[in-house]
């Protein structure tokens, strides 16, 4: 089915290419959030609500972009929202872990599944440190990062994602290698 | 020349955990995503409701416990009433053999009352 007769019967309501759509995107989506989220349960769920919402803000896409890149901003956003969401819960548990002297358990929780299924189990320490190194980069940078090298979109689709120019992603992914390299040095030298 | 060294290990233990994502691979869903996502949709908005995948949707129908005891209790009559009518299928076999051997020993079938007789002449 071509993506605009996908589109108007989408628009329309119709299950059978809501199925089609899912059946499509659903390997792109799900490993888009769990390139943010590192955690497949919240992968899942994220997922979920990403083709909820493109079922129902369908009428409201004007075909400015394509329907992928429209997806995945969809995708990055809500993993964003949930990953700012999950930060602020985490600081609050810390403060008040601070006050009660106790450990905080959602950072436990978060080292215990901090991994990658795309990468053998063999590296997963490894996975862990270069994760917890693309997770401290600034955000542009992180997105830029993780479409391209998770999701191994070009340069091209991530720019139309992030609604900038192919230079700035260029210069986006060059600075995130950069600033992972120093990371994992000091990482590595202290250890 | 240690901190060379030290320098050259460190240097390829960063490119070795970069090199991870050169072929990391694309982490999938479970199978039947797109029902876990119609349910999802049905329970967030239950008056609107979505069809799941034929089978989902058969196994999700309210009545559908109703339905499959009612088949099951059919197919069990149904099985129960096969067995019977063959064990009698095998009764009537007997009799038209005895009808067949009184044919060729005797001129006429003998009737209800006559059997006592006629297996005391056989007996003879």
């Amino acid at each position: 089915m071509q993506e605009s007769e996908l589109i108007q019967k989408l628009q329309k309501g119709d299950q059978k290419a809501f199925q089609e759509l899912v059946n499509e995107y659903q390997v792109k989506v799900f490993n888009t959030c769990y390139g943010f989220m590192h955690n497949r349960q919240d992968a899942e769920d994220l997922a979920q609500e990403v083709f909820i919402q493109v079922f129902q803000s369908i009428g409201d896409f004007r075909q400015e972009s394509s329907l992928s890149t429209w997806i995945y901003r969809i995708a990055v956003t809500k993993s964003l929202e949930l990953k700012r969401k999950r930060n602020r819960k985490k600081r609050m548990a810390y403060f008040k872990s601070l006050l009660n002297l106790q450990q905080n358990p959602d950072e436990l929780e978060d080292q215990q599944f901090f991994n990658h299924p795309g990468i053998e189990a063999e590296n997963s320490e490894r996975t862990r440190i270069l994760f917890e190194s693309i997770e401290s980069l600034p955000k542009n940078q992180r997105i830029a990062f993780t479409l391209n090298k998770i999701e191994h979109l070009s340069y091209k689709e991530v720019a139309q994602i992030m609604e900038t120019s192919l230079s700035a992603v260029e210069s986006l992914i060059h600075r995130a290698r950069k600033n992972l390299q120093d990371k994992l040095r000091s990482y590595y030298t202290q250890n | 020349m240690k901190n060379q060294n030290q320098n050259n290990k460190v240097e390829h233990e960063v490119n070795h955990t970069l090199s991870l994502l050169s072929d990391v691979k694309r982490a999938r869903p479970d199978s039947g995503f797109y029902d876990r996502v119609l349910s999802r949709m049905n329970r967030e908005d239950p008056e609107k409701r979505y069809t799941e995948s034929p089978l989902t949707a058969l196994v999700l129908w309210p009545r559908f416990s109703y339905l499959a005891a009612a088949l099951l209790i059919l197919i069990v009559l149904n099985s129960f009433s096969i067995f019977y009518y063959l064990s009698d299928a095998q009764t009537v076999d007997d009799t038209v053999s005895f009808n067949a051997y009184v044919e060729q020993y005797m001129t006429s079938a003998p009737g209800l009352y006559d059997y006592e007789e006629l297996e005391d002449k056989l007996d003879e």
